[in-house]
């Protein structure tokens, strides 16, 4: 795997070099600042699999450089793993927000950094495979190669308020425990997402989680809520603090309302307008025993799946 | 630099380096102090000093040095509490003025 590792302390980038390498990891390219890193990418042969970011630097910081790194189409999927002392804790929703997979502590601690890089090999892996469905499809013209179940959690590049699912799970992991008392969760869930997948293409049920995805990002504008897709026609917003208060009911009638906007697009795909429901807000609770990341995104899902706040008509184009 | 914490032998040759630059380190927050204390510019200088101190914390910690990574921590602390405007120079440099004296002692120790 090849590896960037972002630090201002050269120090830092030596102590991860030899930790990295004791674990097996040992082709790491370090750079001492955004600018050098950026160089890094510039010139390198080959893409790196895995960057890892010093949140704190002078000039351009982590965040910054994280945001412009995503932006370019050959890094908008390759792995960006934040690292951060206790003291940058506030620094970590803007990261996530940038488009961070994942973050590291500082103090270094060997144990937890196997865990986190043994989780961005499989992301890599994962990646690679996608990569090479999509370029079969790309091959084939869009036919048939692009395969995936409905529950796959999908990658839906484009959007700026959306990020993976693994990522969504690891912010909600980096949340303390007062924090994690003030995160709340709402599923936006495609009630038809099993008909319409039965009866598109692959490449047209992307498009469809596409057009969702355009208009929950328009719904949500007011808010800085994180969304990510979870599988099975199923997005999942998470929201902290006082922007919990959001009015479920007006946000399910602005995606669909913007669906009607692609109707069109659907009666030639023959396949039918999403229907979206939107569920009611879950939160932590002294008494619900979360204990992983997904636990509220799960709960989150089978509140939309359970009592959707209001079920739209079903439209078919 | 006190109660050093068992770490990898291979992490060893860093640690001689980092003893090495943090001399420097120390001459530079003690010029940084000076230069608040006599009101040269000293916003500025309390956010270098928050710069200087929030590498030696990660590193310190890193490298078993856990006392002078928490003082370095604490510092660093106060030193964002005031770039985010949350306190003022006066308040944010009295609690930080014993703190830093606490890295100095564990910087030169």
């Amino acid at each position: 795997m090849k590896i960037l590792a972002v630090d201002d302390e050269p120090i830092f980038v030596e102590i991860l070099e030899v930790a990295l390498g004791e674990l097996g990891y040992n082709d790491v390219t370090p750079a001492f600042s955004a600018q050098a890193a950026l160089r890094e990418i510039e010139h390198s042969k080959d893409t790196f699999d895995c960057i890892l970011l010093d949140i704190r630097m002078p000039g351009t910081d982590g965040v910054q450089l994280c945001r412009m790194i995503r932006s370019m189409p050959k890094y908008n999927r390759v792995p960006i793993m934040m690292v951060t002392s206790m003291s940058d804790r506030s620094y970590i929703d803007a990261a996530f927000n940038a488009g961070a997979t994942d973050y590291l502590n500082k103090p270094l601690d060997v144990v937890e950094l196997k865990a986190r890089m043994a989780m961005l090999a499989r992301l890599v892996q994962e990646q690679l495979r996608t990569s090479l469905l999509e370029y079969r499809a790309a091959a084939a013209d869009g036919m048939v190669e692009l395969q995936f179940d409905l529950s796959t959690k999908l990658v839906i590049p484009g959007y700026d308020r959306l990020i993976e699912y693994l990522a969504l799970e690891n912010y909600l992991l980096s949340l303390g425990l007062r924090e994690s008392y003030t995160a709340s969760a709402f599923a936006i869930s495609i009630q038809n997402a099993a008909t319409i997948y039965s009866a598109a293409t692959p490449v047209a049920f992307m498009n469809m989680l596409g057009d969702v995805s355009s208009c929950i990002e328009d719904a949500l504008k007011s808010t800085s809520a994180l969304i990510a897709y979870a599988g099975n026609g199923n997005f999942v917003a998470v929201l902290t603090g006082e922007q919990g208060r959001v009015d479920q009911s007006a946000i399910q009638d602005a995606i669909n309302i913007g669906l009607e906007g692609f109707s069109g697009i659907y009666l030639a795909d023959r396949i039918p307008t999403p229907d979206v429901a939107v569920g009611a807000m879950v939160r932590k609770t002294l008494f619900s025993r979360l204990r992983n990341g997904d636990d509220l995104l799960l709960r989150a899902i089978a509140a939309v799946e359970h009592h959707p706040i209001a079920m739209p008509a079903r439209k078919w184009a | 630099m006190t109660a050093m914490a068992d770490i990898s032998p291979s992490l060893a040759p860093l640690r001689d380096r980092f003893i090495a630059l943090n001399a420097t380190r120390a001459k530079d927050l003690i010029e940084l102090r000076n230069r608040i204390e006599q009101g040269r510019d000293p916003e500025a200088s309390f956010l270098a000093m928050g710069e200087i101190v929030h590498k030696i914390a990660g590193v310190a910690l890193t490298l078993g040095f856990p006392a002078l990574g928490l003082r370095a921590m604490e510092l660093d602390r106060v030193t964002i509490a005031f770039r985010k405007k949350e306190v003022g120079l006066a308040l944010a440099w009295r609690q930080g003025a014993p703190i830093l004296d606490a890295v100095l002692v564990e910087l030169s120790a």
